[in-house]
């Protein structure tokens, strides 16, 4: 059975290097993992210093048809002649053609370009980057996303298969589990800042469940963006801070965006020190990734629910090799922009598949019978299906069965059946 | 709830062939099913060292492999062979694995001539009209010394049969007298005067025909006015000649 293309190998993938990209609009940070290293690395700009935001922008000389990516194009674009590309995630994503010289591109082979550069700098620090697993996290996905962000990053030379799409929260979440045991006592907290828009994420663990459960509660707040002194932000945000943590036991309190860079924090950064730990960094997320491939590889007692994970379990129960076992087809918390499932089924006496659904804390527990209708009469044991599971969403799986019949004993027919499993609420 | 198997996820790109019946097999499900459906055609020839081959080279089945291997130097019997293939690969439970076992070490214990004719007459249940005739012919010819008349009897009554099913009466008849004149059946006898009424007239259907078949073959009282249903007679016909086929003659 083919599941989760993911996780192909473990002992082979145990020594498999990570690298973690996060990229928005403006920048794109890249840390790396390789097998030894404590913990995940984060490239700087400038050597020495942490420098980690890469502006995420292309700039080409008309002359040269030569590419320059980040600080270099940026420098370049103000000195030069040639033409700059920015905002290249939201351009791919609205699926744009971009002119080039007379020419055009389509906007996800720009961002494979921008891609393609980036992985140069770990390659440059000796990361096997041909052979490394990718995880690449943005601010919020959804399936068209990921299959802008696949195609561009299958330009850069990073198969599918090498591939992993998250979101800034499970990135939190992974980020978070991975700090010292002091630093997530309590409640854990991230603030997101880009000088506009305010985004918070409360992270929560219940741990009288086994796995227990992480939960993050995301708000997003507007008001700070009509303010226009330093004054009058720092006043809301410490407002707000009150408003939304009082009361609340807090072990550690995150920030991570370039509108905190600006220097406001004042009276809020007395509000956000109140018996907690707090941390000002740029690169939670590209290292968060990282983290999350890295806990696949240990045993973790963890399990968040999160908008790219798989809110629900699938399973099938089915006789393998001659043991009647519940075959786990999808599991609950797994990447849905990573996980598929495929598998040939043969079937017994009846024409239809049960599928044994249960969401993550064991409620919303039922079976569906996938009925097999108008297959040809055939004995039992003579017909062979092929099963692919895909999500839609982490709340929605697409199941596809077809008709492979037996051999040259009884052909298939090639019928397909369609259905779809939704997340029990 | 549906029982189902996880199947392998290997298909064979160079089948191997069932010579009896020139089938090409791709995946291990395809093999074990053969081989449950198809026990009265299993003979020794199964027990090839090929087969083991095939097994490990194109469904990476090493393990069957060698135990198959183990089992060919041992030269043990197609019973244990074919049950050590359905029980490895997890394809059949210990209901099916014994109901295969006994029927194959049924089939050892009988005579070549016996287990020819039992496969034959498989060959009818499996609607192979044509195929059982000629195995039917060729079991008369080269056995033709060592016959006794009620297994020749036999053998010309099923041949009848097929020729029914085929709706080749005059063949027919001539089977089922073939068979009358060797065991001095009854019942061959009944069949052979019912198919010369069929070759002659339709309207036999609609009295005599019907008379016998509710006499002998068990079959409900209809009313068979209308034309049209002669079709269904003849459907009914065809089943009970299959019938027939395998009831313990020998």
């Amino acid at each position: 059975m083919q599941q989760n293309t993911n996780e192909n190998n473990t002992i082979q993938i145990d020594e498999t290097p990570i690298i973690g990209i996060d990229i928005n609009n403006e920048n794109a940070v890249v840390s790396y993992y390789m097998s030894g290293m404590d913990e995940p690395e984060t490239i700087s700009t400038v050597a020495g210093e942490e420098k980690y935001l890469i502006p995420a922008m292309l700039y080409r000389e008309v002359q040269e048809k030569m590419w320059l990516f980040g600080h270099r194009a940026h420098k370049a674009a103000a000195e030069g002649m040639g033409l700059s590309y920015r905002n290249l995630l939201d351009q791919a994503y609205k699926n744009e053609v971009i002119p080039l010289a007379g020419n055009e591109m389509e906007s996800w082979e720009m961002l494979g370009i921008f891609f393609e550069r980036i992985l140069y700098l770990p390659k440059m620090r000796g990361v096997d980057v041909d052979h490394a697993q990718i995880v690449l996290t943005v601010q919020k996905l959804n399936m068209e996303r990921s299959e802008v962000l696949k195609k561009a990053m299958e330009k850069a030379g990073v198969s599918r298969k090498r591939l992993i799409l998250t979101d800034y929260m499970e990135c939190f979440y992974a980020f978070t589990f991975h700090q010292t045991e002091d630093r997530r006592l309590h409640d854990v907290v991230l603030y997101q800042y880009d000088g506009s828009k305010l985004r918070q994420g409360y992270l929560t663990k219940q741990m009288n469940t086994i796995p227990h459960m992480v939960n993050i509660d995301v708000k997003e707040f507007y008001e700070l963006a009509s303010l226009k002194t330093d004054e009058e932000i720092d006043l809301a945000f410490t407002r707000l801070l009150h408003y939304e943590l009082d009361g609340h036991n807090i072990s550690t309190i995150y920030l991570v965006g370039e509108g905190f860079e600006s220097g406001f924090l004042n009276k809020s950064l007395e509000v956000l020190c109140q018996n907690r730990k707090v941390y000002l960094g740029k690169n939670l997320f590209s290292t968060g990734a990282c983290y999350c491939e890295l806990l696949k590889r240990e045993d973790w007692k963890y399990v968040y629910i999160g908008d790219s994970s798989m809110k629900m379990n699938l399973a099938i129960e089915a006789k393998m090799r001659g043991k009647q076992e519940l075959i786990t087809l999808v599991n609950a918390g797994d990447n849905c922009y990573s996980t598929y499932c495929a598998c040939d089924i043969l079937l017994g006496e009846d024409n239809y598949i049960d599928i044994y659904q249960q969401n993550p804390d064991g409620s919303g527990e039922k079976i569906t019978s996938l009925e097999l209708t108008d297959l040809p009469k055939r004995p039992p044991r003579a017909t062979k299906v092929h099963m692919e599971l895909r999500p839609e969403s982490g709340s929605v799986v697409d199941v596809t069965v077809e008709d492979k019949g037996l051999g040259e004993m009884y052909p298939g027919t090639g019928k397909k059946w369609k259905y779809q499993l939704v997340c029990e609420e | 709830m549906s029982q189902v198997m996880i199947c392998s996820p290997i298909t064979a790109t160079q089948p191997y062939r069932m010579k009896s019946t020139s089938t090409n097999i791709y995946t291990i499900e395809e093999l074990c099913f053969y081989l449950t459906t198809h026990l009265f055609l299993i003979e020794d020839d199964i027990k090839d060292a090929d087969l083991c081959k095939w097994l490990s080279v194109e469904l990476k089945e090493t393990y069957l492999s060698e135990q198959l291997l183990d089992l060919l130097r041992k030269k043990v019997s197609t019973a244990l062979f074919v049950k050590t293939i359905l029980k490895i690969s997890g394809y059949s439970d210990e209901k099916e694995l014994e109901y295969v076992e006994t029927q194959l070490r049924i089939l050892e214990e009988k005579s070549p001539i016996e287990r020819k004719k039992m496969r034959t007459d498989r060959l009818v249940k499996a609607r192979k009209y044509a195929a059982a005739i000629q195995g039917y012919e060729q079991l008369l010819q080269e056995q033709e010394v060592q016959l006794d008349s009620e297994l020749a009897g036999s053998i010309c009554h099923n041949m009848g049969c097929c020729y029914a099913n085929l709706f080749l009466f005059e063949n027919a008849k001539k089977a089922f007298m073939a068979a009358y004149n060797v065991s001095k059946s009854e019942f061959s006898k009944e069949l052979m005067m019912l198919s010369e009424k069929m070759i002659t007239q339709e309207r036999v259907w609609k009295s005599d025909g019907q008379r016998i078949l509710s006499t002998y073959l068990d079959l409900k009282r209809e009313d068979m006015s209308k034309s049209e249903k002669l079709k269904s007679v003849l459907d009914d016909l065809t089943i009970e000649c299959r019938g027939m086929c395998t009831r313990e003659i020998v």
